[in-house]
């Protein structure tokens, strides 16, 4: 045991002696509950850096709720007023006589509901009087003024169904845009052929009201110089061959005059019709 | 500690674990009762948690930490008196034969004086005691411990002198105690 012995007049390494024994460390479970408690502090720093979010962040979904609530039903009520829009651009017949009395037919009354939108276009000034007006109209002449509407059109022509909105799983909203548009783009391209439709049909129909008062004409002419040539209403669109005799008839019998007032009647009926020489010459002296 | 009150456990898990073993040897050190060193040990991180929220770097940590920590010693055991002389003899020839009287040969010498100087620490004075921990443990200058003890620097130098002087002489009649015993059953 001697040499354990420090020497007697040097002091104990008193910090290298603690040093050696410090060793004690606090239990396991004290270790635990600081640690929790540390936790269990820190948890409301965390929670009340999200409640210094919560209102500004509450706020904000609810507008875009809101937003997007208010644009979908504004889309909804646009498509509801699509319809009520396509009937004022194209009115009822009960409105379109209104505007044209003169052209009222005195066919039954469904046909004309058929005639409606076309006599608004026809200007009054073909028919030059009265007794022409009652004259047309005696003859029937409707079939040249019947438009089919856009109920009657046939499927390949009528425009594309809207689309239904209110189906379940519709759709994104861009989705949505684009059937809206192309729904829109097909309307318009059934509207426009619709009208094209109406413009020829009005434009034949003009064709035949000219030709009709011109044969009335000629037939009141006829009527004036005692001709007992026959202008039944059966007869006043004759055949091209028949009307030719006619004329040359005439011309043979000296009346170069009534001739001539026929064969320009006959070129306004038939326009494409080859003219015989004769007839060619007639023409080119007037 | 900014880290920890900004939200980061973590932060918080290594400073515990860099400190925690001085600071409760600094509790159970001064204070015989180790139930008691404990709580005071738990009620020191308790109010270092609480502060977290409000500290800021006015100091070194460990100055306002262990000055807590002084704090709480002084409150709970300033009414402690140094430990009776004649316990103290009791207690250390109890202590010698628990070290070394069994099987003294198989046990170093070094060992012997640690575990004998934990013994003579708590035999010091509480002030003279307070110091020389923080001395030790802490490693904090004079001046630090002057501050967290809330003393005058000559006042600390004078503790901490008187202090390791008290332990040298300690250690010395301990040793001596040691030897005669181990000559006397050799």
């Amino acid at each position: 045991m001697s040499e354990q012995k420090p020497p007697s007049n040097e002091p104990f390494d008193l910090s290298s002696l603690y040093q050696k024994g410090a060793d004690e460390m606090p239990p396991e479970s004290l270790d635990q509950i600081i640690l929790a408690q540390a936790e269990e502090q820190i948890q409301p720093a965390r929670r009340s850096r999200w409640a210094s979010w919560q209102w500004p962040l509450s706020a904000a979904a609810v507008v875009v709720v809101a937003s997007s609530i208010i644009l979908d039903l504004h889309q909804q009520d646009q498509l509801g007023v699509e319809p009520m829009i396509m009937e004022e651009m194209m009115p009822m017949d009960s409105e379109m006589m209104e505007t044209a009395p003169s052209l009222r037919m005195s066919a039954p009354v469904q046909q004309d509901s058929q005639t409606g939108s076309l006599n608004k276009a026809l200007p009054d000034k073909v028919l030059p009087d009265k007794a022409l007006q009652d004259e047309i109209h005696s003859e029937n002449i409707v079939a040249p003024f019947r438009v089919m509407k856009s109920e009657q059109m046939m499927p390949a022509q009528a425009p594309a169904p809207a689309p239904v909105l209110n189906e379940p799983n519709v759709g994104t909203a861009e989705q949505f845009e684009l059937q809206l548009k192309e729904s829109r783009v097909n309307e318009r391209k059934a509207r426009e052929q619709s009208i094209a439709d109406e413009e020829s049909t009005r434009r034949q129909s003009i064709k035949a009201m000219e030709f009709k008062q011109h044969e009335l004409m000629r037939k009141k002419s006829l009527e004036r110089q005692g001709s007992d040539q026959s202008v039944s209403g059966e007869e006043d669109v004759r055949e091209p061959n028949v009307w030719l005799n006619d004329i040359q008839t005439l011309l043979d019998e000296n009346k170069s005059e009534h001739a001539l007032e026929e064969l320009r009647a006959f070129r306004l009926a038939y326009p494409e019709y080859q003219l015989p020489e004769e007839l060619q010459g007639l023409l080119g002296k007037e | 500690m900014l880290a920890y009150a900004g939200g980061d456990m973590a932060a918080f898990e290594t400073l515990y674990q860099k400190h925690k073993g001085s600071l409760y040897r600094y509790f159970i050190r001064q204070i015989p009762d180790r139930t008691l060193a404990e709580d005071l040990y738990q009620e020191l991180w308790n109010r270092i948690i609480k502060a977290s929220v409000s500290y800021k770097v006015t100091a070194k940590w460990t100055t306002w930490v262990y000055t807590m920590a002084h704090n709480l010693v002084i409150d709970h055991v300033r009414a402690l008196k140094p430990v009776d002389s004649i316990e103290n003899e009791e207690t250390l020839e109890t202590q010698m034969d628990s070290i070394g009287g069994n099987d003294p040969e198989h046990h170093q010498a070094n060992e012997q004086l640690a575990a004998q100087l934990k013994h003579c620490i708590q035999k010091l004075p509480q002030a003279q005691q307070e110091v020389f921990l923080l001395n030790e443990e802490t490693g904090m200058s004079l001046k630090a411990i002057s501050e967290v003890v809330s003393i005058s620097l000559e006042a600390a130098k004078s503790r901490l002198r008187y202090a390791r002087s008290q332990l040298q002489n300690c250690l010395s009649d301990a040793w001596q105690y040691l030897n005669g015993e181990s000559g006397g059953r050799s």
